[in-house]
């Protein structure tokens, strides 16, 4: 059976199993490190921060997932563990420079310009500054709606807050970006 | 070949087959009398409830948050973000993904907390500092230099008179006034009073006084 298939129940029971613990965590890494990657890369902006970021996710699934209770699904946990590793890295971030906090937000809008791969006459490249414009939280509304096609009802255990918050602030963080590509 | 009666080797519980009927029986009229009982639903129903309960229900779909896919939110919000193609715009090293590892390091034992006063040692090794404090306290004090008044009085004088008081000194020396005023006032009194004080005491009476106190030295100014 490859491993990729195995459900996360059955993930989760070999990993409680000493023997196929780390057989477990390899194949959840493997599931999930692409989906978590590019929701840190989204945030942060730069690989090796994301690298770093998501190094410390997977470090924090190892320890916790003994004690997962399973009240939510795997994947939901995850993503609940790698937004709070974002938003602590940014905060770090922030007091390691000891800069205003529009100040730290032009300095990620810079990395995406430091982008070798950066064309601002591309929408896509656009749609990115537009998207460090909004606040962080904000930023992680609209990125695991509009690229992770997250279900509100998902991104309530996720992020803790109520679904029609959650939709207002997407809503409201669609439009801000809209105005954004068109003024710019 | 003796022919051999078959044995069944399954156990059967006792007077299995006495009670079955009674229990096929039960079961029977528990289901017969089910089936006798009217199968309306008591409960009352608001007038009018089923009319127009599917837009009801539609109207509560829609409002849900996840009524509609990203896909269709979106495009109803923004034509231009819905337009976007969302494939990736930051690039990634070539085989990242291939070689991801996480280094975990091993989980490191949580120290157990253990009470240091609980221990036995601890108790017993207590109680040997203490002793230990007490017997040097005990051998200091017994092991110092003791000064013998005969030999060097000045110096027995000295460390001795430092545990007295100024107030202890005072009284003893109008004691000694006293003693020495009454000394005085003995030696000055004149033997005929000592007479006039002894003239009622016998000779023999004084010889008897003599014996029993002994080789005491006594006042010779007594006897005359």
């Amino acid at each position: 059976m490859s491993l990729t298939t195995t459900t996360d129940s059955e993930l989760l029971i070999q990993f409680r199993n000493p023997v196929t613990k780390e057989r477990a965590f390899t194949s959840i890494i493997k599931k999930y490190q692409e989906k978590l990657y590019w929701h840190v890369r989204r945030m942060v902006i730069e690989h090796e921060d994301a690298n770093d970021v998501l190094q410390n996710v997977f470090i924090r699934v190892w320890n916790g997932l003994e004690n997962f209770r399973e009240d939510s699904q795997l994947y939901t946990w995850l993503y609940r563990i790698a937004t709070n590793e974002c938003l602590t890295y940014i905060e770090q971030q922030k007091k390691r420079m000891s800069v205003a906090l529009d100040e730290v937000e032009s300095g990620l809008s810079n990395k995406i310009k430091a982008d070798s791969h950066f064309d601002p006459n591309r929408l896509e490249w656009k749609l990115q500054l537009a998207i460090q414009q909004l606040p962080e939280k904000q930023r992680i509304v609209f990125n695991l709606r509009y690229y992770d096609e997250m279900p509100y009802e998902e991104m309530s255990r996720v992020l803790d807050t109520s679904e029609g918050a959650l939709k207002a602030s997407y809503h409201h963080a669609v439009k801000k970006i809209e105005d954004y590509i068109k003024n710019h | 070949m003796a022919k051999s009666v078959p044995q069944n080797p399954y156990l059967v519980p006792k007077e299995y087959f006495e009670s079955f009927v009674g229990r096929v029986l039960s079961l029977v009229k528990a289901d017969a009398y089910l089936s006798s009982l009217p199968k309306d639903t008591p409960y009352q129903v608001p007038v009018g409830y089923f009319e127009g309960f599917e837009d009801r229900m539609m109207e509560v779909i829609r409002r849900h948050a996840d009524y509609q896919t990203s896909k269709e939110e979106l495009e109803s919000i923004s034509s231009l973000l819905s337009s976007l193609n969302k494939r990736p715009v930051y690039s990634v090293p070539q085989g990242y993904f291939e070689n991801f590892k996480v280094t975990v390091e091993e989980k490191k034992r949580q120290t157990k907390v253990v009470s240091i006063a609980g221990r036995k040692w601890f108790r017993y090794a207590s109680a040997a500092i203490v002793t230990g404090v007490i017997a040097m306290a005990g051998l200091m004090y017994f092991k110092q230099p003791k000064v013998d008044p005969l030999k060097q009085p000045q110096v027995w004088v000295e460390k001795n008179l430092n545990k007295v008081s100024t107030e202890e000194i005072s009284d003893f020396v109008k004691l000694a006034e006293q003693e020495s005023q009454a000394k005085e006032n003995v030696a000055i009194n004149k033997p005929d009073d000592l007479k006039e004080l002894m003239k009622d005491v016998s000779t023999k009476e004084i010889d008897k006084f003599l014996n029993e106190t002994g080789d005491d030295v006594v006042d010779e100014t007594l006897l005359n």
